[in-house]
């Protein structure tokens, strides 16, 4: 199975599909399965629901602030750790606020950066500024080298905007000579120390602004021109963690159920991933109606049964109760059928079969440790066993 | 329009606008198609709509769509996917009302880089686009297939957010316009889609909370799509015992655990749904069959009608 060497060898690990796949759970069974191998490791969500706090069965974690599960803690819960897993929920205005922090070495500028109302914007309101925030957050976690694996769980891919583009995007508004141009009257206001964008210079500006009205046009202005200096330091970086998510530390895992609409997304994903060579390590199809074993061929074994169980227990309207457990038999045979011809279909459209990890659906929902432990033997329990 | 809570009757097909959003994997998109079918099957004109999708709908019907339409897929029924670029052509052109002008900022890479990451922009175009389409082509109903929840809420937010930061001109205008039509119970209905599972559940009744107490916005129904027939409730655990016990039974009994274990569940999330929300519910079956598409939507389509009469 590959998601073995991504969890034994990568050290940036991102969960990326459609939403409503259980995209979350299989970050948390992930960093669990990775801290069973002895490895440092740190679960980070993005996801403003609390679902990664949800999945270990914990009230919730506070926003930038990382909670750590130890070993004991870990083993108690029937997860045989032989490292701590930490989660944490991403804050995208603290990360943001820190690469600022970080970065900017002048006092005084950093301050401004961080007072202006458009960084506010940037942290909350622009598309992407959360997935940037996430990637930023990211590379500073792996650059840091406290954790042997940061797994990453991503919000849903839809909408055009994901994670792997947010960064350009961000980085597109900011970026002075995109836009220069349109702002000039604005930009040089701003040298004079006057920040007041010229709305009488320029149709371009002015036709701008009828969409995105005079206030933002303005606090944009002004946050460029503050901003200008540092912008090349913060592109050398968004190249840099473009280079380590194209590189061997960082594996991509691709989570789908088996319904034919996420299918397609993940596919697009796959495929895009592919494009940007990035490597889709894996491609976990989560919620697979297990094949459950057929029912008697035996001539009149419904007959047989009912006979032999009323010997037995003597329940009352015995043969109604079973010919309803045949057909809850029959619709979740041709529930699991229906699965696996589309995970055939699904087989048939990637590069390396090995890729792929079937995890059925659970009899119960996932949400604490304990559930996580018991997903986790399903998953990776007997795969160890049989090699 | 006739949308009573808890009672009287639901004529589903008489609201111009009718939105369908909830978690992603759901059954959206099915629901909204189910819905449109439904509402041509009663004698409507009805335009189906997508949003910055795959173009999902049209294969549905066993068409491969070369654009982003507009395409018939039946008689009675069209089909669109809205797209930013397109909506910022035809409703930024409605705004602007200067086609060269237009041209000249508007082709620019840097201008719709820049525009994209605008705050609410792309939503109040798509939005305006689907507005003036509306207006222009007069279709009885219009099934708009939203994005799911957190997303779809941003959408439906981006009139009002708009309004706030840009005060006069013709954007504010604009908005001013399409707020107009989704605020109006008359015009327009946000129906809820969920299954009895728990993440969709819990987002559900969080988008519900925030469209009627945060956006404003008129509600509909909700619909709970995919639920398995209500077989096992009073399976004694001693039968599923005793099958186990047995090797004819065997099968039986692991098929027994499976699906009551799956039901329990389904029961718990749906009364947490109808503890939390204050909207009509309608249930669709999960539906079993060899073909993924049209079979699907002809069943869904089938069971809507249905529970308008015993709801009504």
């Amino acid at each position: 199975m590959r998601l073995d060497s991504v969890l034994n060898e990568s050290h940036i690990l991102v969960t990326m599909g459609p939403g409503g796949v259980g995209k979350t759970t299989l970050a948390a069974l992930l960093g669990i399965e990775a801290s069973v191998r002895g490895r440092k490791t740190l679960v980070l969500t993005i996801d403003p629901a609390r679902r990664l706090a949800d999945a270990f069965g914990l009230r919730q974690i506070p926003a930038g602030q990382p909670h750590v599960l130890s070993i004991e803690e870990l083993v108690r819960q029937g997860v045989p750790a032989r490292a701590p897993l930490t989660i944490a929920m991403l804050n995208p205005g603290k990360s943001l606020a820190d690469v600022v922090s970080r970065e900017v070495s002048d006092a005084g500028l950093r301050q401004r950066i961080l007072q202006h109302p458009f960084f506010e914007r940037l942290c909350h309101d622009l598309a992407g500024s959360t997935e940037y925030a996430a990637m930023e957050e990211l590379y500073h976690l792996y650059q840091h080298g406290e954790y042997d694996l940061v797994v990453v769980d991503t919000p849903p891919t839809t909408q055009g905007i994901d994670f792997l583009n947010a960064p350009d995007r961000i980085l597109n508004v900011l970026k002075l000579d995109g836009i220069r141009w349109l702002l000039r009257p604005a930009l040089l206001a701003g040298k004079i120390g006057r920040l007041v964008l010229d709305f009488s210079g320029g149709y371009v500006v002015r036709i701008l602004a009828k969409f995105t009205g005079k206030g933002f046009l303005r606090e944009l202005a002004s946050f460029l021109s503050l901003f200008s200096s540092q912008l090349e330091g913060f592109r050398l970086r968004a190249e840099a963690i473009k280079a380590v998510l194209q590189s061997s530390v960082t594996a991509f895992v691709l989570v789908t159920t088996p319904d034919p609409n996420q299918v397609a997304e993940v596919l697009f994903l796959y495929r895009r991933l592919f494009s940007r060579q990035l490597d889709a390590k894996a491609l976990v199809v989560n919620r697979v109606v297990p094949e459950l074993p057929p029912l008697p061929t035996v001539e009149g074994w419904q007959e047989i049964l009912t006979n032999r169980l009323r010997s037995v227990g003597g329940q009352r309207d015995l043969s109604a109760g079973l010919a309803r457990l045949a057909e809850a038999h029959q619709i979740l045979t041709q529930l699991a059928e229906r699965d696996k011809k589309r995970v055939a279909d699904l087989l048939d459209r990637i590069e390396d079969p090995e890729a792929l990890l079937r995890v059925s659906l659970l009899p119960e929902d996932v949400h604490d440790l304990q559930g996580l432990a018991g997903l986790r033997r399903q998953v990776f329990g007997s795969n160890k066993e049989e090699a | 329009m006739e949308v009573k809570k808890n009672q009287g009757t639901v004529n589903l097909f008489n609201t111009r606008l009718a939105v369908f959003t909830g978690k992603g994997g759901v059954g959206k998109t099915s629901l909204a198609t189910a819905f449109a079918v439904a509402a041509a099957r009663a004698g409507k004109r009805v335009l189906l709509v997508e949003v910055r999708s795959p173009r999902r709908i049209p294969p549905l019907f066993g068409i491969q769509p070369e654009d982003d339409g507009p395409l018939e897929l039946r008689p009675g029924i069209d089909w669109i996917n809205l797209v930013p670029r397109a909506a910022l052509q035809t409703y930024g052109m409605k705004v602007l009302k200067l086609k060269p002008v237009y041209r000249a900022v508007f082709e620019q890479r840097a201008v719709r880089r820049f525009l994209r990451a605008v705050p609410a922009l792309a939503e109040v175009l798509i939005l305006g686009h689907l507005v003036h389409l509306i207006e222009k082509n007069d279709y009885d109903v219009t099934v708009l297939d939203a994005p799911s929840t957190g997303p779809g809420a941003q959408m439906l937010d981006a009139p009002r957010a708009i309004l706030e930061r840009v005060s006069r001109g013709p954007m504010h205008e604009g908005a001013a316009w399409i707020q107009a039509m989704l605020t109006d119970p008359a015009q327009t209905r946000i129906h809820l889609v969920t299954v009895a599972e728990e993440l969709p559940v819990t987002e559900v009744l969080e988008l519900f909370h925030r469209i009627r107490d945060e956006l404003k916005l008129p509600l509909g129904l909700a619909m709970v799509n995919r639920l398995l027939p209500d077989l096992l409730a009073d399976c004694a655990d001693e039968l599923l015992t005793q099958a186990a016990a047995h090797e004819l039974g065997r099968a039986l009994a692991q098929a027994g655990e499976l699906y009551r274990s799956r039901l329990r569940l389904q029961e718990t999330y749906l009364d947490r749904l109808r503890a939390g929300i204050d909207l009509p519910i309608l249930s669709f079956p999960e539906v079993v069959l060899p073909t993924d598409h049209w079979a699907v939507i002809d069943a869904l389509t089938k069971a809507l009608p249905r529970q308008m009469e015993t709801e009504a």
